[in-house]
């Protein structure tokens, strides 16, 4: 039996994996959104497994993504001078990757699983993993908050970085490197409102 | 009043939960933080961790520029040991495009790391007295972190704005006399770390002030995705440089010192132990490093020499590519960690093939740490929020990026 | 029909096609210098050399044919060291000119050379010295130390121009690119030599020294110097013009443009009028289109019309006008014609005649020639275009009417004397549709910002109709586009004209409108 923790994914979850590489070493699997709860307790809870550690929650927005064209395919054509130094490509669908790294504490000391789950720009939502990692609290507010990724079942999704009047998610490929935000009014304090926050529920 | 009787002062003495914005602006949120907090008297009800005020789009910058440029924007992640961020960050580009680099830069690359964690861990012990009223031990710890600068000062040409590393090696060789340079510095912090802990890990008022107070027990350490010091003093034996060893950490002898309570004390205790085991590795690495070039001699990766270029085309137009369109990084995607001032400084890049990044990620350490602060400070005294906040050592630049 | 694999992907192609061109097809690179599709071959840079099993020696693939159960191999050990070598040998003479070229950064040597060689250089000794920023003609500047003689500029000469002004004298490594003594390079595409120099050996004296190309932003766009319609990518940098070079299209303008077009820019650089005038006097825009209503209203009305407008234009001039005064005369000016020749060039100097004509058409309107304006009694006159308002037949009409209303870029003798001028955009401000000579639609787009008080005539003519009670069936120059009812191109849009346009004179089916969606720039 493979010793790759991706195969025991696929062995496991058969219908779940999408896609599974081990690009420059990184274990890697792409799962179904379904499934990404089972995939992360499973891979929390299998003794041998491990993965305790949440490292980290992030996206990537693949709008720009794909094959752009070669520069000499027409030497008298090159691709227009841009402006924009992003790269452009056709896109990838669906539009999003949400990118979920755990770290095992235990096998084979230190081994890294990277676990993704791609969701379209129309239903952008993930169910939240705050209920097997509540360290992910934090860094899934950041990619709703930059990305506007929706967590189900997130206990406290808001803005985390930015200010709850942004309008926009900053790391989405079409939002423009110096896109300008409107002026925010000062808010007006009323007795114990303190603007932005709401009270936490006990 | 004098003649108010004991109820109508009880009547006063109203118990209601108070709101207090301690920061954005405060002398003790270095790094521009804001805690909401509910207090029931001196106790901590609730408390709310509110970031984001020092936001600069470090993601979005790092999209815009060839893959190069990035570099200098990692200086000012944890601008406390910027080297580490630069290592990191190189780290993670040279995985992308498959690049071995060469021994001696290895070697180079944990040197200056090292360097930057005594540096790092100088300022919290310095600034986790300074919080509880010690003013000397932060001089000491500053007097000492001043040598480390002059030594990264001549190094790197700059005391935080480091920027030491290039894909594919270093910005260039250490300059002659460093090992002097460094064994001044050694013997200085040597002596003021003696001093350091002569007054303060047995001097009652920073015990008291720091035992037992803002505890994380390991198994919430672990959950809330604790890495780096914040989790060793919770007992938890995991260190990057152990677990998924880089560069030559495999090959250096260090402990990893833990602790058993997770308190402030304990973090205070790790690093003072890092300290002196950085200390250990940067010994070995001095007997070990090998001569050698610290580049890798591909001109599609890094710089030709300054008279290749000015002199021959050949090293102009490499020049030239590399500046105007950026190292040419294969397509994919790779997670590249590194042991931080602060715990696990995780870099995820993702290419789509070509000079300039399709996505910078850094996992920094604080920002897990951050989101455990609520747990370490509700339930305890108003006052102890600060030397908690500072044994995790938020570092703002890191955090909010 | 050969079939041949080109680095184990298996390719069909015609008899006679190259092997860099099945693999252009494929997406399989191949480096080149003196290969050009519209040129001929001349096999003479050795950097597209491939291995096949067909030869024991190496093959230039620009030149050799693909055969039946051909295996090419572009990135084997051999082509590898081949090609580094060829790149060390370009290299060796080559001076170290990068930061003062105005090729770099769009330099196939640069690109090709980290691509494929990367290797330090080998040449200890002085390199040669020829001669540098030499003049050959009127718009073009040859430093023979950068050419790599890869001849495409002497094949352009002979072959695209029909003027072989360009020969290589010399030989060995003393060969450079020369025009005959005592004449000039001085043919109407000279420039298009300075586009296919894959180095920076030929530049343009116009772009010369002017801006680093990495600055530049580039529209595609069409020429507005004559019917041809040749389409060019305006490059731009900080809302000016800098210059404008062909972009390929194989059904109008293959890989060329004319001189002429691309400097006409310069047209425009001076004399431009930016502020609404009234009797020579700035006056508010409000205040200009109410007296323009008025004079409308006024009536009887004529209106000299320019091919310079785009179709959308045309429309909302017809459209409006017509509503407000239907006894409206409608003549038709524009630039005399001019030379022409078997390449490009067309006598025609206007870009849009046939959309106007179209336009007009559709709209039911008849269209007369500036002799006949001396008999029309209008005593409101609209004069688009610059040079309509400086023929000597409309200044003559203008002087019988009442109301005179100019639209122009430029500023003219009549806009001072004129009741109303209006500031209008150039081509290279203008966003909207021309039709060439030959039935090609094509999107002109804006490249700059227009300064000032400059507008479209759409927007002034609809901004008039609404104060005399008139609107249009659209308030965007896309929405009149669709709206325009033009038998040749209704139920498409902007989004239907492709990169290199539509060609209205083909017959359509259903399925090319989404098709052509897909690569809509």
């Amino acid at each position: 039996m493979s010793s790759l923790v991706s195969e025991r994914i696929r062995a496991r979850f058969p219908d779940a994996v999408v896609e599974a590489h081990q690009q420059h070493g990184d274990d890697t699997v792409v799962v179904r959104r379904e499934a990404l709860l089972d995939v992360l307790r499973f891979l929390r809870d299998e003794p041998d497994l491990d993965f305790r550690m949440p490292l980290d929650v992030t996206c990537v927005d693949r709008l720009a993504m794909g094959e752009r064209p070669r520069d000499h395919v027409d030497a008298m054509n090159p691709p227009l001078t841009d402006p924009d130094p992003v790269p452009r490509g056709p896109g990838l669908k669906p539009r999003f990757e949400v990118v979920y790294h755990l770290r095992s504490l235990s096998r084979a000391r230190g081994q890294v699983i990277r676990v993704k789950v791609r969701v379209d720009e129309d239903d952008a939502r993930v169910p939240s993993a705050v209920g097997l990692f509540k360290g992910f609290n934090w860094f899934e507010r950041e990619v709703f908050d930059m990305f506007g990724i929706r967590f189900e079942g997130h206990p406290d999704l808001r803005r985390i970085l930015l200010y709850p009047e942004f309008q926009g998610h900053p790391l989405r490929k079409d939002y423009p490197r110096r896109g300008h935000q409107p002026r925010v009014p000062m808010p007006r304090l009323r007795g114990d409102q303190v603007p932005g926050v709401t009270v936490p529920k006990e | 009043m004098a003649n108010k009787t004991a109820v109508e002062v009880g009547r006063d003495l109203h118990t209601e939960v108070l709101q207090v914005n301690m920061g954005p602006s405060h002398p003790a949120m270095h790094g521009t933080v804001r805690i909401h907090l509910w207090l029931d008297g001196e106790t901590v009800a609730d408390a709310d961790v509110d970031i984001g005020y020092l936001h600069r789009g470090f993601e979005k910058m790092a999209e815009a520029g060839t893959w190069s440029k990035v570099i200098p924007y990692t200086d000012r992640l944890n601008y406390v040991s910027p080297l580490i961020n630069n290592v990191g960050y190189c780290g993670a580009v040279e995985k992308l495009l498959g690049l071995e680099i060469t021994e001696r830069c290895k070697y180079v690359r944990v040197f200056v790391s090292e360097v930057s964690r005594i540096c790092d861990h100088l300022t919290a012990i310095g600034a986790s007295a300074l919080e509880v009223g010690a003013f000397t031990p932060f001089l000491w710890a500053m007097q000492a972190r001043e040598e480390f600068y002059f030594l990264i000062e001549m190094i790197t040409g700059a005391r935080v704005t480091t920027s030491y590393t290039r894909i594919g090696g270093l910005r260039w060789d250490l300059p002659e006399g460093w090992v002097e340079r460094y064994e001044h510095c050694e013997r200085r912090l040597m002596s003021l770390l003696d001093d350091i802990e002569t007054l303060l890990t047995r001097n009652r008022i920073f015990i008291d002030r720091n035992a037992d107070v803002g505890v994380m027990k390991a198994d919430d350490a672990i959950a809330w995705g604790f890495t780096g010091p914040c989790l060793r003093a919770a007992g938890v034996d995991y260190d990057v440089r152990k677990a998924q060893p880089y560069l030559v950490y495999d090959r250096l002898e260090f402990d990893v010192p833990i602790g058993h309570k997770g308190d402030n004390y304990d973090r205070y205790l790790v690093r003072l132990e890092e300290i002196r085991q950085s200390v250990r590795i940067i010994r070995q690495v001095i007997r070990d490093i090998p001569e050698g070039p610290v580049n890798v001699n591909d001109w599609r990766v890094v710089l030709p020499p300054k008279d290749q270029v000015y002199d021959t085309i050949e090293g102009m137009i490499a020049h030239f590519e590399i500046i105007m369109k950026g190292v040419q990084v294969p397509p994919g995607e790779a997670y590249y960690a590194v042991e931080g001032g602060n715990g696990e400084v995780g870099f995820y890049v993702v290419s789509d093939g070509g000079g300039r990044p399709y996505r910078v990620h850094v996992r920094p350490p604080c920002f897990a740490i951050m989101q455990g602060l609520r747990d370490m400070i509700v339930g305890g005294m108003v006052a102890d929020i600060i030397p908690t906040f500072d044994s995790i050592n938020m570092i703002g630049g890191e955090i909010d990026r | 029909m050969p079939t041949l694999k080109i680095d184990g992907r298996e390719v069909t192609v015609e008899p006679g096609t190259r092997i860099i061109e099945a693999a252009d097809r494929l997406g399989v690179p191949i480096p080149r210098f003196c290969y050009h599709p519209g040129l001929s071959v001349a096999a003479n840079c050795r950097m597209c050399l491939v291995e096949t099993n067909k030869s024991p020696k190496l093959v230039p693939s620009c030149y050799d044919m693909c055969q039946d159960g051909m295996e090419v191999s572009t990135r084997s050990d051999k082509v590898r060291a081949a090609q580094k070598a060829v790149l060390e040998f370009i290299l060796l003479h080559h001076p170290v000119d990068c930061p003062i070229c105005d090729q770099a950064g769009e330099c196939d040597l640069q690109d090709q050379y980290f691509q494929y060689d990367y290797q330090p250089s080998r040449f200890g000794f002085r390199k040669h010295h020829k001669p540098k920023a030499r003049v050959l003609g009127p718009h073009v500047i040859y430093d023979a130390e950068r050419c790599i003689n890869c001849t495409r500029c002497v094949r352009v000469c002979d072959e695209v121009a029909r003027a072989p002004q360009l020969r290589q004298v010399h030989r060995g490594e003393r060969t450079y690119i020369d025009v005959f003594p005592g004449r000039e390079l001085d043919h109407p595409y000279s420039m298009c030599t300075a586009d296919v120099c894959p180095v920076g050996a030929l530049t343009t004296r116009d772009f010369r020294f002017k801006c680093r190309v990495w600055f530049l932003h580039g529209t595609p766009s069409v020429c507005a110097e004559c019917s041809r319609g040749c389409s060019v990518r305006v490059d731009t940098y900080r809302g000016k013009v800098q210059r404008v070079v062909p972009r390929h299209n194989p059904q109008v303008n293959q890989y060329w443009a004319c001189d002429a077009g691309r400097l006409a820019y310069h047209r425009f650089e001076a004399d431009r009028v930016v502020a609404v005038m009234a009797g020579g006097r700035t006056v508010a825009y409000g205040d200009a289109v109410r007296g323009l209503a008025e004079a409308l209203q006024a009536g009887p009305v004529a209106v000299v019309l320019t091919p310079f407008l785009t179709c959308e234009d045309a429309f909302a001039v017809v459209r409006v006008v017509k509503a407000v005064a239907p006894d409206t005369r409608f003549f038709v000016g524009g630039r005399p014609d001019g030379d022409q020749d078997e390449v490009l060039i067309r006598a025609d100097k206007n870009p849009n005649r046939r959309g106007l004509s179209m336009v007009l058409a559709a709209a039911g309107v008849g269209a007369e020639g500036l002799d006949s304006l001396a008999g029309c009694r209008a005593a409101t006159l609209l004069v688009f275009g610059d040079h309509n308002a400086a023929d000597e037949r409309v200044v003559g009409a203008a002087g019988s009417a009442a109301t005179t209303v100019v639209f122009s870029a430029l500023d003219v003798p009549l806009l001072g004397r004129a009741a109303f001028g209006f500031p209008t955009v150039t081509p290279y401000e203008a966003d909207g549709t021309f039709v060439n000579e030959f039935d090609v639609l094509q999107r002109v787009r804006r490249a700059v910002e227009p300064p000032g008080e400059v507008r479209e005539p759409w927007r002034i003519l609809l901004d008039a109709g609404e104060a005399a009670g008139v609107t249009l069936p659209a308030r965007g120059a896309a929405g009149l586009f669709a709206a325009a009812s033009v038998p040749q191109w209704v139920g498409l849009t902007w989004a239907d004209i492709g990169e290199f346009g539509l060609d209205l004179a083909r017959p359509r089916d259903a399925g090319e409108a989404t098709a052509s969606k897909a690569n809509a720039g």
